[in-house]
């Protein structure tokens, strides 16, 4: 064991001598630089050089040209009474200093009160301006009550459910508290319940199990949060929504990273028995006392290994890039998810380890191709090149043969590497199970294994 | 004396031809074992056998005790080899390369590196990345990374290739001092005889695949006349001068195609015994017209010889 330790080691050393494996990293590292950077940090960190009240003034000055435009009898147009609605509007804004995180700008309460001034009733009108001028929280939002309710009488329990909340927790509107989110989240799916439960009720066509399961999810995740104090959901990233303080949502974009220790993978695969052979060194390795079969082994583990510390390196450099980025508040916080009808908490580290294992199937399904081409072939530009093409344009191939309704493309290795889109059912092969797809893995990763071994085993030099 | 190598009856097919045929020798401990041939005669298929590079066809091949078939790691464990070209990898320097090599053999300690590269002599250079060697740097790079864990057989295939002068003189002490001093069974080939004169104990000979014959190098010197002074007298009667000389010197004497005879005599004593012939020949009443000296046989002659048509055209 040591000796075959000594064998990975020998291995390691020659990759990490040659340039171009440094060239490989040193992309890889910027790439996930560039990653963590694009992928939900750019939006907060542009928007800090740049406010939207820096258009106020231009946008007042722009309306005000319209506000005395009359119709033929003499009467202002619609369009001038608009003008006139954004001009009181923007006035407000700069003459009172309000700035665009206020909660007053983000809920359209300005914007209501401005309405109200111009088209709305007196009474009204007054109402809304103490409002916005004492900056009356529990005032809005019985204003805003009131409103749903005129609306959708129906729901007057939801909407009282959602006010009460707010105001007996001090919730400031907009969105700097982010129980305001929670409770609008969870007010929504209460009223998607009540509409389903109505629907099963008339025996409607329309009913829709499914869209009643997620509302009653989205209740039991709202309420549990609220209940716990829980900022955000580190799951919510999972789901391709973006989550909390972005934390999640930079970790998990990080998997596509997976993609280019592939191709790492699939060169240095491709090149680690060819290179020996074209360089003339393969004797030396030969007549070393050790078996071949061992050679072959530590050459393989050696290529797997590199890939297992570049996705290792990946995750940890996206982690402190994340962590420096948004202070990583949410980096801790576990995920929630709803299992038969109860909240569980789960590891966020875990579930995404779960998908890099995952992603990491087809890296090594193609790093053994690429390997067993080049102990074959002995080119290592062959292998290379094949293997790439297979990495690359395996799912555009089962695309293609889906589009012509050709449905033995679901037993093609490219249609079976991808494990989580398996699971998640997004193959787009009806009935496409896990098992067969692990069974074609293996079978595959066998033929590949033993061709290997008889290119080199087997060869007489 | 202990075989190292033991070869039996080993034949090597590639492709369609039969490159070794029935080869069996074995060489021992304490000697350097020449192994002569023209270009194509096997020597490099043959040392590719020993190796395990190749594998062999029928046959037996035993390195200190083990059957390299059977038991392949631990007699492959005495063995250290050059296989042509010496290549290395040229991103490592020399001293990372010695180091892969122990790696892979185990048991190797650092100061052991460091005495076999003062013995070949690359202490100011093996630093640096091997693709800035010369040729010679890397012949000697491949001695010592042949000769770093110690084995009990060393096979170098034409290892004099690239080597200046001194290098060669150089490697020849290192490869004696191996041999008589540490007991190690060297096997070189080559097909330099008088190269193979100055370096082996013992030569065999392979033509076409077959081992002509095995033979100590003083037989292949004396054969090669060296040491020995041929003389040619010409005189006006053949028949009787053969007659007396045989008689003088207790050696047989006879005219040759030309009616002249030919003598020889130990180098050292070349000038008394050529005074001898002459007074012995003038006593006799016979006439000496000439007397003239022979050129040696070189040692090329008696490879060709030994290989005879076989390395004119390669087979
Ligand atoms: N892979 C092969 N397939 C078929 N024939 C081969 C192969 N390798 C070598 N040969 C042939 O075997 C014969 C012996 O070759 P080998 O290299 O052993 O000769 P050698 O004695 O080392 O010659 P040289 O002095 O030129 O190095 C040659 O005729 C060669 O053409
Ligand atoms: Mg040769």
């Amino acid at each position: 064991m040591a000796k075959f330790l000594r064998l990975v080691g020998n291995e390691w050393k020659k990759q990490f001598s040659r340039v171009a494996t440094w060239i490989m990293l040193v992309l890889l590292v910027a790439s996930t630089i560039f990653f963590a950077f694009f992928s939900g940090l750019s939006g907060r960190i542009f928007s800090s050089f740049y406010s939207e009240d820096i258009f106020w003034q231009s946008e007042l000055e722009y309306n005000e040209q319209y506000v005395n435009e009359v119709d033929k009898e003499g009467n202002p147009t619609d369009y001038a009474l608009d003008c006139q609605v954004r001009v009181a509007f923007y006035r407000y804004l700069i003459d009172h200093g309000v700035s665009p995180e206020d909660w007053r700008y983000i809920t359209g309460l300005v914007m209501d009160m401005a309405e109200a001034s111009v088209r709305g009733t007196q009474e009204e009108a007054a109402r809304l301006t103490a409002i916005v001028e004492q900056q009356n929280v529990r005032a809005y939002y019985e204003w805003r009550l009131e409103q749903q309710i005129a609306a959708e009488p129906a729901y007057e329990a939801i909407y009282r459910w959602a006010a009460d909340y707010l105001i007996s927790h001090n919730v400031t509107p907009g969105n700097s508290d982010w129980r305001s989110g929670v409770v609008s989240d969870v007010m929504n799916a209460k009223i998607e319940i009540a509409k389903q439960e109505r629907l099963l009720k008339e025996e409607s066509a329309d009913y829709s199990g499914s869209r009643y399961e997620k509302a009653r999810n989205t209740e039991l995740l709202g309420l549990y949060r609220l209940e716990h104090g829980q900022k955000s959901n580190p799951a919510d990233a999972f789901d391709g929504r973006s989550s909390g303080d972005g934390f999640w949502d930079v970790m998990v974009s990080s998997l596509t990273l997976i993609t280019l220790v592939g191709l790492i993978c699939i060169v240095i695969g491709g090149s680690i028995v060819a290179n020996e052979f074209s360089a003339g060194t393969i004797k030396f390795l030969l007549i070393a006392p050790v078996k071949r079969w061992k050679i072959l082994t530590s050459k393989y583990v050696a290529t797997l290994f590199i890939g297992a510390a570049a996705s290792v390196a990946v995750f940890l450099l996206t982690f402190l890039l994340s962590l420096a980025f948004t202070g990583g508040a949410d980096a801790f916080l576990p995920a929630l998810s709803v299992k038969g009808g109860v909240v569980v908490k789960s590891s966020p580290y875990l579930r995404l380890l779960g998908l890099y294992l995952l992603a990491g199937v087809k890296v090594v399904v193609m790093t053994t191709l690429a390997f067993a081409v080049s102990s074959l072939v002995h080119s290592s530009a062959l292998a290379i090149g094949i293997s790439m093409f297979a990495y690359l344009a395996g799912n555009l191939i089962v695309t293609i043969l889906q589009l012509m309704n050709l449905d033995f493309a679901r037993y093609l290795i490219f249609a079976n590497m991808d494990f989580a889109a398996i699971l998640q059912k997004t193959t787009g092969f009806v009935h496409h199970s896990l098992p067969v797809a692990i069974v074609i893995v293996v079978l595959h990763m066998i033929v590949f294994l033993l061709t290997a071994w008889d290119g080199f085993v087997r060869r007489e030099v | 004396m202990e075989a190292i190598l033991k070869i039996e009856h080993l034949s090597k097919t590639l492709g369609s031809r039969e490159i070794l045929h029935d080869i069996s020798f074995e060489t021992y401990g304490g000697e350097v074992f020449g192994f002569l041939g023209p270009n194509g005669a096997g020597k490099t298929t043959l040392i590719k056998v020993v190796v395990g590079l190749l594998t062999l066809d029928t046959g037996k091949v035993t390195i200190a005790g083990k059957d390299l078939a059977k038991d392949f790691e631990a007699a492959l464990a005495n063995l250290g080899a050059i296989v042509e070209n010496p290549e290395f990898y040229k991103f490592l320097s020399g001293y990372d390369n010695l180091l892969q090599f122990a790696n892979m053999r185990g048991g190797v300690e650092k100061e052991r590196i460091d005495e076999v590269v003062r013995m070949v002599g690359l202490e100011n250079r093996i630093r640096e990345k091997v693709g800035r060697y010369s040729l010679g740097m890397r012949q000697r790079l491949g001695v010592a990374q042949a000769i770093l864990h110690r084995p009990k057989l060393l096979v170098l295939d034409e290892p004099t290739n690239g080597l200046d002068p001194a290098g060669i003189k150089d490697l020849r002490d290192v490869l004696k001092n191996l041999a008589h001093k540490e007991g190690v069974a060297v096997m070189v080939s080559s097909h330099l005889m008088s190269e193979m004169e100055l370096m082996c104990d013992r030569v065999g000979v392979i033509a076409n695949g077959v081992l002509r014959s095995v033979h100590p190098i003083e037989e292949l010197v004396s054969a090669a006349g060296i040491g020995q002074e041929e003389f040619v007298f010409s005189v006006d009667d053949p028949e009787k001068g053969a007659e007396v000389l045989s008689h003088a010197f207790e050696t047989e004497v006879k005219p040759n195609e030309e009616g002249k005879l030919d003598l020889t005599f130990p180098k050292e004593e070349a000038q008394t015994s050529l005074a001898r012939a002459n007074r012995i020949l003038i006593e006799s009443g016979i006439s000496l017209y000439t007397v003239s000296k022979k050129e040696n046989r070189r040692l090329e002659d008696v490879f060709i010889e030994l290989t005879r048509g076989e390395g004119k055209q390669i087979g």
